[in-house]
């Protein structure tokens, strides 16, 4: 295989960087995903129209320009943080989007009469939410979650175009110096392919654990 | 304290209020001229109703009739269209804490049980009182447990709902809305979704709650529940109260033809 | 869509923009403006050449000039090879019997081979070349052009789908295994661009330690490891973001051809290009191995166009539209290590 298995090390820093990037990208695509979600479906107009626009207009452009408007547009407006920060923060801004429309075909699965028995013992709509209906509607979103995740890891390699230097990038690093895609590109792929296979495998047995009961 | 003496066969829900012969307590729950709407369909019509303290009503009528709606009109679960509903001297709020705080002290309990899946039979009952009523976690506990004693259950406070039979979480159901201290409890069909050999030991959680003193509407084709507990039958037919009476009374001469109809197609099965 | 300096490209929907991905071009991508060049090309054409009331590209005076020629004229006044010289059987044979070029390029490099959007006509130096070696051999400018990638260069040469290869196409010892290049046919090289504010970057030594922006799929990156082993290397898809890293200070320097910087310079006073080019590119033809009188037949093509002045016309007509001077002198045919 060539001179690139000299450089397996060189491309596992680069899964490093694209495995940093997803779980920061996932962790915060979770919690904006999820307070889009309690935004859409409160009772307040105002937060609902706002969660509503956020999502058709955050699903509707292509990341990558997204990115490049985020790396190259907020410095012109006097905002300028690193590489690594900003593809972390454009990732977790537009897939919680995905995390949204997850979160909320979970609520959408647990039985209304949930819902009501918790608002009949007196809750808010707040404590309805974060004790009854998002814990159960979690435990239904484990896969979908999964593969929002899955998306997040094979989108971080968009990092590549803007300059970070993930698996991707390091992978057309190495085709440059030694002009063998096939090799080199099967190594990331494998990279991929890899992390991807654990997240679904892993997703599955937490989904079997979790499983309410009806 | 549950006052079966002296009832007269032919008082309505307007004339209760002045002639002593139902529960001393004063008025809980005044419902007046009541209407709802589902589109076309027309599920309450100028329904008045008051509960005084103590009193239990069973709502009777066929199905479609607007019992269920009146039950769920009471805490809300359902707006009204128009008429106004009085609960323990107040109009019933809107929305919000207001409105979380009336529901805290209307129990319910739902056909389908309810439960809280994820939750075992104790976190069910503890949840209430800790997250809304704020009592410490241990006492919240050494209650749940004394009230699943109460309804025969003690041995499941582990369990998850789904591993229980239905008359088990029913019972589950009225314990957890019993942690409350609600001031009224709402029984919408609680029986109906039970096999039958679990009907018995639900009804009898509900009698002995009834015989304490508890405030109840109860909506149940259950004739011997409403015989042995309630004070008051009311007959709904078409979004309308069309017969109120005492039970016996109600189950042996009912005054109206709908009623007689609706008793023969309940007797016969 | 995107907001960089020289988004008017992306405007037209040419240059490499996001698909640049799907057809990485390995070498120079001439993204300068490439609208502009492109406009000027039509309006070139359509004047009939040489008219002086032509806008100048870059919108600055030096900066290139309208060229007396046009590419089709260039093409047009091209030789066509004596009939001695296409012996039988041979790889001109085939071509001049078939009465097309089969050309591996590409469609979207601006300067070299980037297909107008109006007259659907390939321009640039490249594309003039090929044109020039068609008429060459068959008598009439005709060939086909077959999109190649990085990665199908050598591939397509080496199983006939394409009879050559005119893709900015650095000739390298490696590569030359595989497949024949003519020429070197032009040369190029790495230079640095700095904001104009910056004063103690001036030669590539200078870059050890600093960050230094470069497209991902240039060698220039390879040219700055030998240069600046220290240096840290920001790998973008495009011109215009590298000169967005470096004005916004995500990068200290731009390492990339100097043609395509002093085009960035042109439009942008903040911007300088220090020192002179540190490597030197040649490119070159890739042909079939399979048949040595190929290299040899195009060899002499390209020492016929170097000696009449016709290469100096073509390069005028193109690259010299965007990049000041007076065209630079032809390389030495085999200079190139792999040539």
């Amino acid at each position: 295989m060539h001179e690139v298995v000299h450089h397996l090390g060189y491309l596992a820093a680069g899964l490093g960087t694209t495995l940093e990037l997803s779980l920061l990208g996932f962790a915060g695509a979770f919690v904006l995903g999820t307070l889009l979600t309690v935004m859409r479906v409160c009772p307040i107009v105002p937060l609902r129209v706002v969660g509503t626009l956020y999502v058709e207009v955050f699903r509707n452009v292509p990341l990558l320009a997204f990115l490049v408007l985020f790396v190259f547009g907020l410095p012109d407006a006097g905002i300028t943080c690193s590489l690594f920060t900003s593809e972390a923060v454009c990732l977790a801004l537009y897939f919680a989007t995905y995390v949204c429309e997850a979160v909320r075909a979970g609520i959408n699965a647990v039985p209304v009469g949930q819902a009501e028995a918790a608002r009949a013992i007196g809750m808010t709509f707040g404590q309805s939410l974060g004790t009854v209906i998002l814990p159960q509607a979690f435990r239904t979103m484990v896969q979908p979650l999964a593969n929002v995740f899955i998306g997040v890891v094979l989108s971080s390699s968009l990092g590549a175009a803007v300059g970070v230097s993930e698996l991707i990038g390091r992978t057309q690093w190495l085709d440059l110096q030694y002009d063998e895609p096939v090799p080199t590109f099967l190594l990331a792929a494998a990279g991929y392919v890899l992390v991807t296979l654990a997240v679904a495998l892993l997703a599955g047995r937490v989904q079997k654990r979790m499983a309410v009961r009806r | 304290m549950v006052d079966d003496a002296g009832t007269t066969a032919d008082r309505t829900a307007d004339d209760t209020a002045g002639n002593g012969t139902v529960p001393s307590g004063r008025v809980l729950l005044s419902i007046e001229s009541v209407s709802k709407r589902f589109g076309d369909l027309v599920a309450l019509s100028e329904v008045d109703l008051d509960v005084h303290e103590g009193e239990v009503v069973v709502v009777l009528g066929a199905s479609g009739s607007g019992k269920s709606t009146l039950c769920r009109c009471v805490n809300r679960l359902e707006t009204v269209d128009s008429g106004r509903i009085v609960f323990d001297g107040r109009d019933l709020p809107q929305e919000g804490a207001a409105l979380a705080a009336l529901r805290a002290d209307v129990g319910m309990v739902f056909q389908s049980f309810n439960l809280f899946a994820h939750k075992t039979v104790l976190e069910n009952v503890v949840l209430g009182p800790t997250r809304v009523r704020k009592v410490p976690r241990a006492e919240a506990v050494e209650e749940a447990r004394a009230l699943l004693d109460r309804v025969g259950v003690r041995d499941k406070e582990s369990r998850y709902p789904a591993e229980l039979s239905g008359g088990q979480q029913q019972r589950v159901a009225i314990a957890r809305a019993l942690a409350m201290h609600p001031k009224l409890m709402l029984f919408d069909e609680p029986t109906s979704a039970l096999d039958p050999e679990m009907i018995r030991e639900v009804l009898d959680v509900m009698v002995g709650l009834a015989r304490d003193g508890m405030t109840m509407v109860a909506v149940t084709h259950e004739m011997g529940f409403a015989r042995r507990a309630a004070d008051r039958v009311v007959f709904m037919d078409h979004g309308r109260i069309v017969e109120t009476g005492e039970p016996d009374a109600f189950f042996t001469a009912p005054r109206t033809e709908r009623a007689r109809d609706f008793l023969s197609t309940i007797l016969r099965h | 869509m995107i907001p960089l300096k020289n988004g008017s490209r992306s405007d037209l929907g040419i240059g490499g923009g996001t698909g640049a991905r799907g057809t990485r071009r390995r070498r120079r991508r001439w993204a300068v403006a490439g609208a502009v060049t492109a406009l000027a090309g039509v309006l070139t054409a359509c004047g009939g050449g040489g008219s002086s009331a032509l806008p100048t590209p870059g919108g600055k005076s030096g900066a290139g000039k309208p060229s007396a020629y046009t590419q089709a004229q260039v093409v047009a006044a091209a030789p066509v090879a004596p009939a001695s010289a296409i012996t039988a059987g041979s790889w001109m044979d085939k071509v001049r019997k078939r009465g097309t070029l089969l050309v591996g390029g590409t469609d979207s490099s601006a300067m070299f081979s980037q297909r107008n959007p109006v007259s659907g006509q390939l321009e640039g130096f490249d594309a003039g070349l090929e044109q020039m070696l068609a008429k060459y051999v068959i008598g009439k400018p005709s060939t086909k052009l077959s999109l190649v990638t990085v990665d199908t260069r050598e591939t397509m040469i080496q199983n006939g789908t394409v009879d050559a290869v005119f893709a900015t196409y650095t000739i390298t010892p490696q590569r030359a295994q595989k497949v024949a290049f003519a020429g070197p046919y032009y040369e190029s090289g790495d230079a640095i661009l700095v904001k104009a504010s910056t004063k103690d970057i001036t030669e590539p030594a200078d870059l050890d330690g600093r960050t230094v922006a470069t497209e991902g799929n240039s060698t220039a990156a390879l040219d700055l490891k030998k240069f600046a082993p220290k240096a840290k290397t920001l790998l973008f898809q495009e011109d215009g973001e590298c000169v967005a890293a470096v004005k916004q200070g995500r990068a200290d320097a731009y390492v990339l051809d100097q043609g395509i910087l002093l085009g960035d310079v042109v439009s942008d006073p903040q911007l300088k290009v220090v020192g002179q080019p540190f490597t030197q590119e040649p490119y070159g033809i890739g042909l079939p191995k399979n048949d040595p009188a190929a290299k040899v037949f195009v060899d002499a093509w390209l020492k016929t166009i170097f000696a009449d002045g016709e290469w100096a016309k073509l390069w005028k007509a193109t690259i010299g539209t965007k990049v000041a001077g007076a065209p630079p002198a032809p390389p030495t045919i085999g200079s190139a290590d792999g040539s």
